[in-house]
């Protein structure tokens, strides 16, 4: 039964890589690593808690499913609003930038 | 069944590595270095679970707020390394931070000052 559960978050882990490989797309990773990489890592600790015998050994693997299920989406969150941010600044920058480089070049013809 | 275990693993590790190796972006490594902080803590459960030790359970705790706190401060630092608008000059999306891009020294040289 636990062997059953670590190897189902195993295989949820190698698809979640696929997802993350395959796509291009920052967001569409994004997506892949906070759902289906959380689902995966949380079902292999939890199956690996259910064949532990210690109880310290399965309240560490617990509380280690649960940080992980807390702290997952919040560094989705980071990492999702620091790309757009960039990407939306990289494009502002990519736009006004060439207007202003061809405007101030010719105000200094024209004006010199 | 442990074996099966250990190469989905392996091969999850691999992938995101690729992805670390080949990421165009800064966030994209950033996504594969997670990753594989994750199949690191999924290999570490899983071997103590096929052992039946479990010496090792406390640094699981530990590498997943180690891998978080690292993740925020990946975050941070995308985020402020834009805050300097001529750090990405030629406007691909890949800052040109150390100097060496095609567009940012070539143009810093002929117009020193210039883009302001």
């Amino acid at each position: 039964m636990a062997q059953v559960f670590v190897l189902a978050g195993a295989v949820l882990i190698l698809f979640s890589a696929l997802g993350v490989t395959r796509f291009n797309d920052v967001m569409a990773q994004m997506h892949f690593l906070s759902k289906a990489t959380t689902l995966g890592i949380v079902v292999l600790l939890v199956g690996a808690a259910l064949g532990m015998d210690s109880a310290n050994d399965w309240t560490s693997l617990l509380l280690a499913a649960f940080l992980q299920m807390m702290t997952s989406p919040v560094s989705a969150n980071l990492i999702s609003r620091s790309t757009y941010l960039r990407e939306r600044r990289v494009h502002e920058a990519s736009e006004t930038g060439a207007v202003d480089d061809v405007s101030t070049g010719r105000t200094e013809i024209s004006g010199s | 069944m442990k074996t099966i275990t250990f190469v989905v693993l392996a091969a999850a590790g691999a992938l995101f590595m690729l992805r670390t190796v080949r990421g165009p972006s800064l966030s994209a490594r950033v996504i594969g270095m997670d990753g594989m902080i994750v199949v690191g803590v999924g290999a570490i459960a899983a071997d103590a679970m096929y052992r039946a030790d479990g010496i090792y359970l406390p640094t699981v705790v530990v590498i997943t707020l180690v891998g978080f706190v690292s993740t925020a401060a990946s975050a941070r630092f995308i985020e402020r390394r834009e805050l300097d608008a001529d750090a990405d000059a030629d406007g691909d999306g890949v800052a040109d931070a150390d100097g060496v891009g095609s567009a940012g020294s070539a143009g810093r040289e002929d117009h020193p000052g210039g883009r302001s």
